[in-house]
């Protein structure tokens, strides 16, 4: 996992670049492409209740690491997408979706020594793909990079939005 | 799907009973170096024997510098302290590493590759980390209302356009 902030700093980006061309997506849909993007990393329960304290009460396997997989996320944006009334679970379905979908493919490129990715793409294949990644997830640069790229899709917005506005009064803030 | 409480609350059951089904069936899972997915401390520590000249990816606490020896710790508690040979870098007692190598006799791995993490980048880590949680949580609130009649959250900005279209 990159820092959460990264991640969320990452959907942010994505939902703001969409909201020019989707004017839907205003800001508490942003929001929840950014709930999207922590995902994932629910499985970061496991540092307050292990898999193996889960494994030794129940007397049953567990890893909760399947949460940081397609597989575990799909079936959490699914339960996001239950969540809001029918009338939204299109658009909410779809920026959950891509919200976690960032979450794994910037993970995809995080250095591990053996050269190889976490099988995040279980239960479709366990198999570990080789991939050159090049950060870690305690890396400073990757908050910064983003945080960059979301200060200035945020101005865009802004202009483009006050540009709008002197035309008609539509609220379309991020 | 009808939006009334009942049924909303039936699927949500449903799909986290599917959830912790898929938790459970990955925690079935074993390493398997044909997938790429190497034996790490949790596996050797207690057969370490059986382990030697395997692929191996370990991570712990450095506690000697020359040569670089770590201590690994597995789930159970168990403790063991390995030799890093041929380690690159110049890592303090107290960082933590992470490496891939090979498994040898007496407590030693021959390092392919590797990274170090000072303690501080943890903290790091994890602070940032709740920063963005809040972030989120804030937006969440103040963007989002959680309607009890139905158990379902709805934008809080068209929920005051719905109430306006009604009262005008």
């Amino acid at each position: 996992m990159a820092d959460l902030l990264t991640h969320a700093l990452a959907a942010y980006v994505i939902a703001v670049a969409l909201s020019f061309r989707y004017e839907w997506i205003t800001a508490p849909y942003v929001t929840v492409c950014m709930m999207g993007s922590m995902i994932p990393d629910m499985t970061k329960i496991s540092l307050v209740l292990s898999s193996e304290q889960i494994e030794a009460g129940l007397g049953i396997p567990f890893d909760w690491y399947a949460l940081h997989t397609v597989g575990g996320s799909f079936l959490s944006v699914l339960i996001g997408t239950v969540l809001v009334p029918s009338a939204y679970r299109k658009r909410i379905f779809a920026l959950l979706a891509i919200g976690a979908a960032s979450h794994i493919l910037l993970d995809a490129f995080l250095f591990k020594p053996s050269g190889y990715m976490s099988p995040m793409l279980w239960p479709l294949t366990d198999y570990q793909f080789s991939i050159d990644g090049f950060y870690l997830s305690s890396d400073r640069w990757p908050a910064l990079v983003s945080g960059v790229l979301a200060a200035i899709v945020w101005q865009a917005k802004r202009y483009h939005t006050s540009s709008l506005d002197a035309v008609s009064e539509s609220d379309s803030s991020v | 799907m009808r939006d009334d409480r009942r049924t909303r609350v039936i699927v949500v059951a449903f799909l986290m009973i599917v959830l912790c089904g898929l938790l459970v069936w990955a925690g079935t899972l074993e390493s398997d170096p044909d997938r790429n997915e190497f034996p790490n401390e949790n596996d050797f520590v207690m057969s370490y024997d059986a382990y030697v000249g395997d692929r191996v990816q370990v991570g712990g606490t450095v506690v000697e510098t020359d040569p670089v020896v770590f201590v690994v710790t597995t789930k159970d508690g168990d403790r063991m302290e390995i030799t890093a040979v041929s380690f690159e870098g110049d890592p303090s007692v107290g960082d933590e590493i992470n490496v891939y190598g090979t498994l040898e006799t007496e407590q030693r791995v021959i390092v392919i590759d590797s990274y170090t993490r000072e303690p501080w980048e943890r903290y790091y880590m994890y602070a940032v980390s709740f920063i963005a949680g809040l972030w989120v949580l804030v937006r969440f609130v103040r963007g989002w209302r959680f309607d009890r009649d139905t158990f379902a959250f709805k934008p809080r900005t068209e929920a005051r356009a719905e109430t306006e279209e009604q009262y005008g």
